[in-house]
């Protein structure tokens, strides 16, 4: 394997930090030894100088309502009406509120929508940018079905935290009859949509990664040269993440960040990665297994799809098939059928090795949101779903038992 | 003294199946989703808990030998790896003595073995970044994955009716893998 080692400047004191209120010293310290995109690095900064002073309050309907109204006041020529506030369950990271709009759209004429504001709460379990998730959204719309997107609060100008409009899609992200876990872990699509959204699912996954992406309008993602640099970016993002938020240090975790940087595999074709692609993060419908939307676009980057590829058939996202033996990625299909139909579908080679690399980036970054970022803002109650946060910790020791495996494998 | 928390839990848990949980909204999915999490959470304390002080002891226990076992390659290193190695000696000591100790608080318990993982933490940092130690990388590496691996499955049987193991049935008890109180201990 390709790989390059970078420098890390020397850690900081452990026993002089206090996570839950971080001094600028600290803060400065933390960017200058994770250097990554810029973008990211100002919403974590973000995050950090607002941590002492931002406790999470519960907003109402109606304070989101007049939220949107303020934020579509200034975006719309024309009068409006928001009509049928409630809230939506799903995931373990966003508020999403629905509600019908009543507006003149330019072309169209007066619509009644269905829409979603997704909004985020003081902390989340995935600390990421409105104005990226928009962006990548809009750049994907007529590549692979995404939810229409329209307005953005980027810097919460108008409601009580940054957040995004889109329209609301048709479609579910589980079956009526099926099991699923919580935030849509281990989700069982049954063997009749199996077959039909498998083979959807990999063409857009093709499709993401054979964006011409050069030409889109993502003012809010540094590209990276060829090579190591969108990987190290990548280290540094979630270890950052971990020093930023961890409550207990675990040394496996601290090991596996430095094998990451130690082992980059250098990437020869720059690719959007989706970073949460599989399933419970896609809608459908049920009556004719038709893939209607890509949902959860903010972890998105440019860098090497493998990340992806590894991401969609990890052991948590998957379960055995009916015979009781047969690992299905995903839920959708075995891990080797799917990788030869994406192979054939993007015309791009799946190496085994990168695949290998990026299950141990993605079980660190699973294991850093979850028994970092989880007891953090759980601790702080940063969100509308803490104990749903605190809950997920308990995949922790799944993820280190993984990482544990895949290191003892080697490269 | 009756109210323990035995039967506070026992009751909380009865409280949330049969009356709570049956009056919320079921088109708030949110509501739903967290009624039911409050169940699950509170039947998972009634599991841990009268293993907890065990369990702590245990980590305790794991952590001082962590310690021990990473403190023998870094014998001889220079500079910051020998400045965290100090520390990381000094925080064994001071779990060792308090395993020791007839009477030892479990919050203290807690407290130090955490201060152990922290000076772990520390030397492992510092080994890898910089460069000087390069040669002890391969030894801490290894020593970390040997250590780990008996901890990391105490913590998956610790959690495991959380439901996210998919072998969960393939794994042995927790009372199997938690070290057994020492006299001392057992007095509390």
């Amino acid at each position: 394997m390709d790989s390059s080692t970078s420098s890390l400047t020397a850690p900081a004191p452990r026993h002089t930090v206090d996570k839950d209120a971080p001094t600028g010293p600290w803060i400065d310290h933390l960017c200058r030894r994770y250097p990554t995109e810029s973008e990211i690095d100002r919403v974590l900064t973000r995050r950090l100088r607002n941590r002492a002073t931002s406790r999470y309050s519960p907003p109402s309907l109606e304070t989101l309502r007049a939220g949107v109204t303020a934020l579509l006041d200034d975006r719309l020529e024309e009068p409006f009406i928001i009509s049928d506030t409630h809230w939506l369950g799903g995931g373990a990271s966003k508020l999403q509120m629905a509600f019908t709009l009543e507006w003149v759209r330019p072309h169209a004429g007066r619509l009644q929508t269905p829409m979603v504001l997704r909004m985020e709460p003081a902390e989340s379990i995935v600390e990421t940018s409105r104005l990226r998730e928009f962006q990548l959204i809009k750049a994907f719309e007529g590549v692979v079905p995404v939810p229409p997107v329209y307005w953005l609060d980027a810097d919460a100008d108008y409601l009580p935290y940054p957040g995004l409009v889109y329209g609301l899609v048709a479609g579910t992200t589980r079956p009526s009859a099926g099991s699923v876990g919580v935030s849509g872990l281990g989700t069982n699509l049954g063997p009749e949509l199996r077959g039909p959204l498998a083979r959807q699912v990999v063409r857009h996954l093709a499709a993401i990664h054979t964006f011409e992406f050069a030409g889109a309008d993502l003012a809010a993602f540094d590209i990276p040269a060829l090579g190591t640099q969108s990987v190290e970016w990548a280290i540094n993002w979630w270890s950052r993440v971990w020093d930023e938020d961890c409550g207990e240090d675990i040394p496996l975790i601290r090991v596996a960040s430095h094998w990451l940087r130690e082992n980059m595999p250098a990437v020869e074709r720059l690719s959007v990665v989706h970073g949460d692609f599989r399933t419970g993060n896609y809608l459908f419908t049920e009556h004719d297994g038709h893939v209607t939307a890509i949902l959860d676009w903010e972890l998105g980057r440019i860098g090497d799809r493998h990340q992806d590829l590894a991401w969609i058939a990890a052991p948590a996202f998957g379960h055995l098939a009916e015979d009781g033996r047969t690992f299905l990625a995903s839920g959708l299909m075995p891990t080797d059928e799917l990788y030869a139909e994406y192979e054939r579908t993007s015309g791009l080679h799946v190496d085994p090795k990168r695949v290998h690399y990026y299950s141990v980036f993605n079980a660190f970054c699973i294991a850093v949101l979850t028994l970092g970022t989880g007891y953090r803002i759980a601790r702080g109650a940063k969100t509308h779903q803490d104990i749903t946060v605190i809950w997920l910790t308990g995949i922790g020791g799944a993820m280190l038992h993984e990482i544990h495996q895949l290191l003892e494998k080697g490269e | 003294m009756l109210m323990r928390y035995e039967i506070q839990l026992q009751t909380m848990i009865k409280a949330m199946v049969d009356t709570v949980l049956a009056a919320v909204d079921p088109l708030n999915a949110l509501a739903q989703e967290q009624c039911r999490l409050v169940i699950g959470t509170l039947m998972l304390m009634a599991e841990q808990l009268p293993l907890q002080y065990r369990f702590d002891c245990d980590e305790l226990t794991r952590m001082v030998a962590f310690a021990d076992e990473l403190g023998i390659p870094l014998e001889g290193c220079t500079g910051t790896v020998a400045d965290a190695s100090s520390a990381l000696t000094a925080s064994a000591v001071a779990g060792r003595a308090l395993l020791s100790r007839p009477t030892a608080n479990p919050a203290e318990i807690v407290t130090v073995a955490r201060a152990i993982r922290t000076a772990l933490d520390q030397v492992i940092d510092e080994v890898f970044t910089d460069q000087s130690a390069r040669a002890y990388r391969a030894d801490v590496l290894r020593i970390v994955l040997d250590q780990s691996r008996g901890e990391i499955l105490r913590d998956r049987v610790w959690t495991r009716s959380q439901g996210f193991e998919p072998d969960a049935e393939d794994l042995p008890t927790i009372e199997s893998l938690l070290l057994p109180l020492t006299s001392g201990q057992v007095t509390k």
